[in-house]
């Protein structure tokens, strides 16, 4: 992978290979979680981002990875994958949104069209991996502490989370969460600003609908009546006007009226009269009752309530003829004396006493069918010259170690006799480098010697030229020249001479070069005898702990063990297993002896018959401890229950007698008949309210605004008026009220119908339509508004029910799909590994079911976190997560990305799933880690074995344009 | 032959609908909103009034739908006649429309108020209440006449009533004709409601009539009416407030002017003059692929290009196009909603989950696929009575997202449709 620009990594390259453990271990701050990001955004790119999510807090993925610094550098990703046996590079640029994708088996050739869409749409990451992006980050990438205990390895149920991934290829929710959701939604419906369930909403708004209706309908009629009202107004009128009225008519009916009125209202006080006489009778009698009653009426009810609840409950309790306590503590005693022993065992002691029973009395029959298998081999192997035992005493010896020991002695080993050819080297190059020292010695002396003639001889010369010249100084030429060649001499004689003072400058680099070689392969060679000293030491050690004389006996054993393995193998194998039931056996017989002692059965005693014994023993035991417990709870909570119920009672008749005593009622003690005198006095009580009530309303009625204060002398008073009223008409009528009145055709009493009527009508339309003013227009905007909400609310009602119901038929749809695709590729994974567990299965429903190799019970999830240990949670979680990736990935073997994962688990957890994932994952997968803890991960390479290493790469980042190292930690 | 100028002041009003009914639901206002908005357009009348008087107006002329008579309230009608009272010796001549039509138990005929107990027209007013057209003079202008007609029931008419000669005081220099009635070629958006085609007219029969000026009414929409001699020959004042999403803008009252030259043509011009307080508007905005800042001031800048004042006016908002899933809407249109005095939501929107890749496999997918599946089916049977399907599409549609809703975002808000 290569980053042009991506987030805080500029320029940068990395290098993976192919079904390793791929580590890069690099500081906080470095970049990993970005490299990280960048694998899935190189095939992928972004999601879709909206603007929406720019801002102060809200910053987009695309934005949040743009280079930083400088702009110079291009937001780009270079990958090279390998898929489906071509070799391809996505150069992916997220600034133009763009991808081109290279055929680099034909020569770079631009295949980018095979990755595209019917529309030109960017699927390269979904041809490459099967997967949307989401689904991929949530499978084959592993974010920061996805991995965490409380994560994967203590969720209680895996099923969630593979719910989740067949559910949304987007989110981790399930279809199980969606249902929840709008099962909500449907029971918290908004309405009218309160919350209740749909249905009832829809129902109270067709109730109000119907209302709605109904009253509109009223409406209608009272405007149909108010329009019948007015046309026959209309037409009384009519008649009226063509009817003149007589004249001094007006004042005779006045005065009819006015008698008629009177009339009526002596006749009404007449009879309010009558009724306040028998009122006042009624009365004679009632008075005595005292007020007191009435004000302790709600007292006594609730008291009076409360105490026949009470009695009745007693009763009941009293009346079913319980144990004594005595009895009950009899019984137990009982069952102690009977069960001796064995009363303190629980249900669960019991169930788990029998599970341990039958795994016991089956690894017995596991354990003697391996011992003879084992025989059997061994007599195969005798027979065809195999010497056995002796094999099985090398074996013997060899028990006391562990794998690691064997390991780390034939590494010490190794080790012992690199150092050694080590050493023979040193020693040669040891050699090498003093023979050249020696060579340069004597090519010294040889030149020094020469040397020395050579300076002899030019001071000889100088002597000589020098002698010449002066000689024939007259001769200019001939002296300058013999001067000059004197001078030459001189030199020659100067620098040999020189020469000659300082041999050692001869060769001198190659000197010191091959004395300081001299002396590192000194050094080296001791120390390497010093690192053969203590590997010898710790094999010694090993050997010591097996129990050999020295490391020697113990590299022989070892090697025989190795050569006869092939042969050894069945019988190695065997022993293995037998060592294991056998381990398993003891820890079971250990368990049982725990029992015995709870039984208090002597340890001798301890077998598996005898155990099975206890086993039913203790069934039987238990069985009728809980029954006996439950007569004994039952009948002593009776008589708690009892004597509760019995003080409460006497506390409230103690109340009782008190308020009864106080409002005067005799012979309180006897409570019922107090309470039905009680309640006598109280209906008194009452009925003389509500008769002198109606008498108070007849006198008001009768005499408001009158002046008079008794009907009586009100009555003789009105009599009087009306007989008054009574000779008046008559004189002005002529001695009748019904004359003919004059024009028309209409006589007066049809006149005084008709406006009798008529005034009637006026009054029944003013009010139908006061009614109408007030209620029709807003009936019709209610109308109109309830059809909307409850068109509305009906509508969001079925669309909810509609979602749930579809939503839970297809999730049940794709859980049966995925579960019967996911075993299929479990099954055949499985094969390829050789796992404690034989068994990976997907229910139905995608909870994960697990069974362990020779055991014939499967372990569901829901039981993960009770049974299995965090670290099989974890592989069987990783497997699971194999298989998932296996089947979106259409069967191609994804990598698998982690950033910093098991960061919180402690060293022995942290070990163990690497050695998993070194082991198993890095098979099938390439396996891609970013962390930023160095010391840990060369601690656990350190603790791997060397095959075990060779699936480990550490990664380096390198510049673009350079090698990118890799390797093992230095 | 008049030698002098003469003039002609009136003011035209129309088609208030006063207490017309579904107008809470048709504006979405609550109960205590619509009261405040018939409360309103009674105010706007009585500053029409006001101004009436101010201006010194010979008249005041509706041609129609004054009230709603199946709806109108006597408090109403109690308050109208007291406003039109005081205008003391301006006449009012009303020619009733099918809405405020003169039927038997027509809040016009004093019967029927004193009936109901209620204030009779003051004698200022005058209203015609024959179906054929007639007269009335003004009672203070000799040189003024009216002519006009009353609808006597709800039911349109297809009579063309303009195609006749019509009663004029040959006497009057101004005939000016109220009437209620479509206008062949009107085009306002309330021109396709079927009912709106009655007593129709065309321009030509107008013309050829000779009124001074037609006073019209029954279209909401303000319109003036030409002459073949570009004369301004009439107009329709529209709607005088708004009452649904139709009536949308500036809702108007006309002074009209018209003036007789000395020698002897006329001219008649107007000023439309606004009264009430609020106006309705209508936005459409499409909030597919901004934020939550950016979508607020997109719809804000939508409404303020409409015209719609910030706390007055009455806004309809229809919105339209997809936003993140992770944008919550309800927030973003509740902060919208405080800006305006009212607005009314038309939500069309949807959350953004249909463009990305699913995974075919997944739930999700397949939820997908069978929803649009059922929507499509629901679409195309749904009501015609030949399936069984008991829902619309829309209401599938809903299903499907309320469903992405849930499995995303594991909440429903469950949305409040029209």
């Amino acid at each position: 992978m290569e980053l042009a620009g991506f987030g805080n990594v500029i320029g940068e390259k990395i290098e993976f290979e192919n079904d390793k453990l791929n580590l890069l271990v690099e500081a906080n701050e470095y970049g990993k979680s970005t490299m990280a990001s960048a694998v899935w955004a190189a095939l992928f790119d972004f999601p879709q981002e909206f603007t929406a999510q720019a801002g102060p807090d809200k910053v987009n993925e695309r934005d949040a990875m743009r280079p930083r610094g400088t702009a110079s550098h291009s937001f780009q990703v270079t990958i090279y994958v390998s898929a489906n046996d071509r070799l391809l590079k996505i150069v992916r640029d997220f600034d133009k949104k763009s991808v081109r994708v290279f055929d680099r088996s034909q020569s770079d050739r631009d295949v980018t069209d095979e990755f595209l869409g019917p529309h030109g749409e960017d699927e390269v990451g979904l041809r490459l991996t099967g997967m949307t992006r989401d689904l991929f980050r949530s499978t084959c990438f592993v974010g920061q502490r996805e991995l965490d205990e409380h994560t994967i390895g203590g969720a209680k149920d895996l099923a969630a989370v593979f719910q989740g991934i067949a559910d949304s290829s987007s989110t981790g929710h399930t279809a199980g969460d969606a249902i929840a959701a709008l099962t909500e939604a449907l029971n918290l419906f908004s309405y009218k600003g309160a919350k209740l369930g749909a249905e009832q909403a829809v129902h109270s708004l067709e109730v109000e609908w119907r209302e709605l209706h109904d009253k509109l309908k009223s409406l209608k009629a009272e405007r149909e009546a108010i329009a019948q009202g007015l046309t026959r107004l209309a037409e009384i009128d009519a008649i009226l006007a063509a009817s003149p009225e007589p004249q001094g008519d007006e004042n005779v009916q006045e005065l009819v009226n006015q008698k008629n009125d009177l009339d009526s209202k002596i006749l009404r006080t007449r009879h309010a009269s009558a009724r306040i006489t028998d009122i006042d009778s009624e009365l004679v009698g009632l008075d005595e009752t005292s007020e007191k009653v009435a004000e302790w009426e709600v007292a006594v009810r609730d008291l009076w309530q409360k105490w026949e609840a009470r009695r009745a409950e007693y009763d009941n309790l009293t009346q079913e003829g319980d144990k004594s306590p005595n009895q009950a503590d009899e019984m137990e005693r009982s069952f102690q004396r009977k069960w001796r022993g064995l009363a303190e065992f629980t249900i669960q002691d019991a169930q788990s006493l029998s599970l341990l029973v039958i795994r016991a009395s089956e690894l017995t029959k596991e354990l003697n069918d391996l011992k003879a298998k084992r025989d059997a081999e061994a007599q195969r192997l005798a027979q065809g010259a195999v010497d056995v035992s002796k094999h099985e005493t090398a074996r013997q010896q060899l028990s006391a170690l562990d794998q690691r020991d064997t390991s780390d002695a034939l590494s010490y080993f190794a080790l012992i006799n690199s150092a050694k050819e080590q050493i023979t080297e040193c020693e040669r190059n040891v050699v090498k480098h003093r023979a050249s020292l020696t060579e340069i010695d004597h090519q010294r002396v040889a030149r020094r010697g020469k040397d020395r003639i050579f300076a002899i001889a030019g001071a000889a010369g100088f002597l000589v030229l020098a002698g010449a010249a002066f000689l024939l100084k007259g001769v200019l030429v001939a002296a300058v020249l013999l001067g000059l060649m004197a001078l030459a001499a001189a030199g020659a004689a100067g620098f040999f001479g020189r020469r000659f003072m300082k041999p050692s400058e001869y060769r001198k680099k190659d000197y010191e070069k091959a004395e300081q070689e001299l002396e590192k392969t000194t050094t080296l060679a001791q120390n390497l005898h010093s690192k053969i000293g203590a590997l010898q030491g710790k094999l010694e050690s090993v050997a010591r702990k097996a129990g050999l004389a020295n490391g020697a006996q113990l590299i022989a054993l070892l090697h025989e063990r190795t050569e006869a393995a092939p042969q050894m193998k069945g019988i190695d194998t065997l022993n293995s297993e037998i060592a294991t039931k056998e381990a398993h056996h003891k820890r079971a017989m250990e368990e049982l002896e725990m029992y015995f002692q709870k039984a208090g059965i002597p340890a001798r005693e301890l077998s598996i018959e005898r155990a099975q014994k206890l086993s039913e023993d203790v069934a039987v035991c238990v069985e009728e401890g809980r029954s006996l417990q439950t007569a004994t709870t039952q009948s002593r909570l009776k008589l708690q229950q009892i004597g509760f119920m019995r003080s409460e009672l006497d506390s409230i008749e103690g109340k009782l007698k008190e308020i009864f005593a106080s409002v005067g009622i005799a012979n309180p003690e006897a409570l019922d008949e107090a309470y039905a005198r009680f309640n006598t006095a109280l209906e008194a009580y009452y009925q003389a309210q509500k008769l002198k009530g109606e008498r108070g309303r007849l006198e008001q009625d009768c005499l408001a605004g009158s002046g008079f204060s008794d009907l009586d002398s009100y009555i003789d008073h009105m009599e009087l008026r009306r007989n008054e009223l009574r000779d008046q008409i008559e004189k002005m009528s002529g001695g009748g009220t019904s004359g003919a009145a004059g024009g028309g055709g209409l006589n007066r009493a049809e006149r005084d119908k008709l406006s009798d009527e008529r005034n009637n009508i006026i009054l029944k339309v003013r009010v139908a339509a006061k009614s109408v003013d007030d209620n029709y227009l807003p009936t019709l905007d209610m109308i109109e508004q309830v059809e909307k909400e409850l068109s509305s609310a009906t509508r969001a009602k079925q669309a909810l029910e509609l979602a749930r119901e579809t939503l839970a038929k297809l999730s049940g749809e794709t859980y049966v799909d995925w579960s019967a695709k996911l075993n299929l590729i479990a099954d055949e994974m499985l094969r390829d590994l050789n796992l404690d567990y034989d068994s990976l299965r997907f229910s139905k429903d995608l909870h994960l079911e697990a069974r362990r190799r020779g055991d014939a019970e499967t372990i569901t999830s829901p039981y993960f976190s009770n049974l299995l240990s965090v670290g099989t949670r974890e592989q069987l979680h990783w497997l699971a997560r194999m298989v998932v990736s296996r089947y979106l990935s259409h069967d191609n073997p994804l990598p698998i990305i982690l950033d910093e994962p098991f960061s919180e688990s402690d060293d022995d957890r942290f070990l163990r799933i690497m050695e998993f994932v070194v082991d198993t994952l890095t098979r099938q997968h390439q396996v891609i880690i970013f962390s930023c803890h160095r010391q840990r991960h060369q601690w656990l390479y350190e603790q791997l074995t060397a095959d075990k290493k060779q699936r480990v790469l550490f990664c380096k980042r390198g510049a673009i344009g350079t090698a990118s190292g890799a390797g093992v930690p230095s | 032959m008049a030698t002098e100028i003469q003039e002609f002041k009136f003011l035209q009003l129309s088609d208030l609908h006063l207490d017309s009914a579904y107008l809470g639901t048709r504006l979405g206002l609550s109960q205590s909103q619509r009261y405040e908005r018939t409360r309103e357009m009674l105010e706007s009348l009585f500053k029409a009034v006001q101004e009436s008087q101010r201006r010194g107006v010979d008249a005041v002329v509706i041609p129609g739908d004054l009230f709603d008579l199946d709806t109108v309230t006597g408090p109403t009608m109690s308050y109208v006649a007291d406003i039109f009272g005081r205008l003391g010796q301006i006449p009012v001549i009303i020619a009733p429309g099918n809405r405020d039509h003169h039927g038997p138990a027509s809040l016009y005929n004093s019967a029927v108020l004193n009936a109901r107990g209620l204030p009779l027209w003051p004698a200022n007013v005058h209203i015609f209440d024959s179906s054929e057209p007639s007269l009335i003079h003004h009672p203070y202008r000799a040189d003024v006449s009216f002519t006009g007609r009353a609808f006597l029931s709800p039911d349109p008419t297809e009579n063309r009533f303009l195609a006749q000669p019509l009663p004029k005081n040959e006497q009057a220099a101004f005939n000016i004709l109220l009437f209620h009635g479509f206008l062949e070629g009107y085009a306002g958006p309330d021109s396709a409601h079927p009912e709106k085609y009655s007593a129709p007219f065309s321009v030509d029969e107008l013309e050829a009539q000779g009124f001074t000026f037609a006073a019209l009414g029954h279209c909401h929409e303000f319109a003036e009416v030409y002459s073949s001699k570009e004369e301004l020959i009439g107009a329709y004042a529209g709607s005088f407030v708004g009452r649904s999403y139709e009536e949308v803008g500036p809702r108007v009252a006309l002074f009209v002017t018209c003036v007789r030259q000395a020698d002897g043509r006329f001219a008649c011009s107007l000023e439309p003059a606004e009264f009430d307080s609020r106006r309705l508007y209508v936005v459409g905005a499409d909030i597919s692929g901004l934020g939550d800042e950016e979508m607020l001031d997109e719809i804000s800048l939508n409404v303020e290009d409409q015209g719609a004042r910030a706390g007055q006016d009455l806004v309809y908002l229809h919105l339209e196009g997809s936003y993140p899933p992770s944008l919550n809407l309800l927030s973003v249109l509740e902060k919208l909603r405080a800006r305006y005095y009212h607005l009314h939501m038309s939500d069309h929107t949807r959350p953004d989950y249909l463009g990305e890749r699913f995974d075919e496999r997944t739930t999700e997918w397949k939820y997908i696929e069978a929803m649009l599946e059922l929507k499509k089916n629901a679409e195309t049977s749904f009501g015609d009575g030949s399936s069984d399907y008991q829902m619309s599409g829309s209401t599938v549609e809903d299903a499907l997202y309320y469903g992405l809703d849930a499995l995303r975002q594991q909440k429903v808000n469950v949305r409040n449709v029209d």
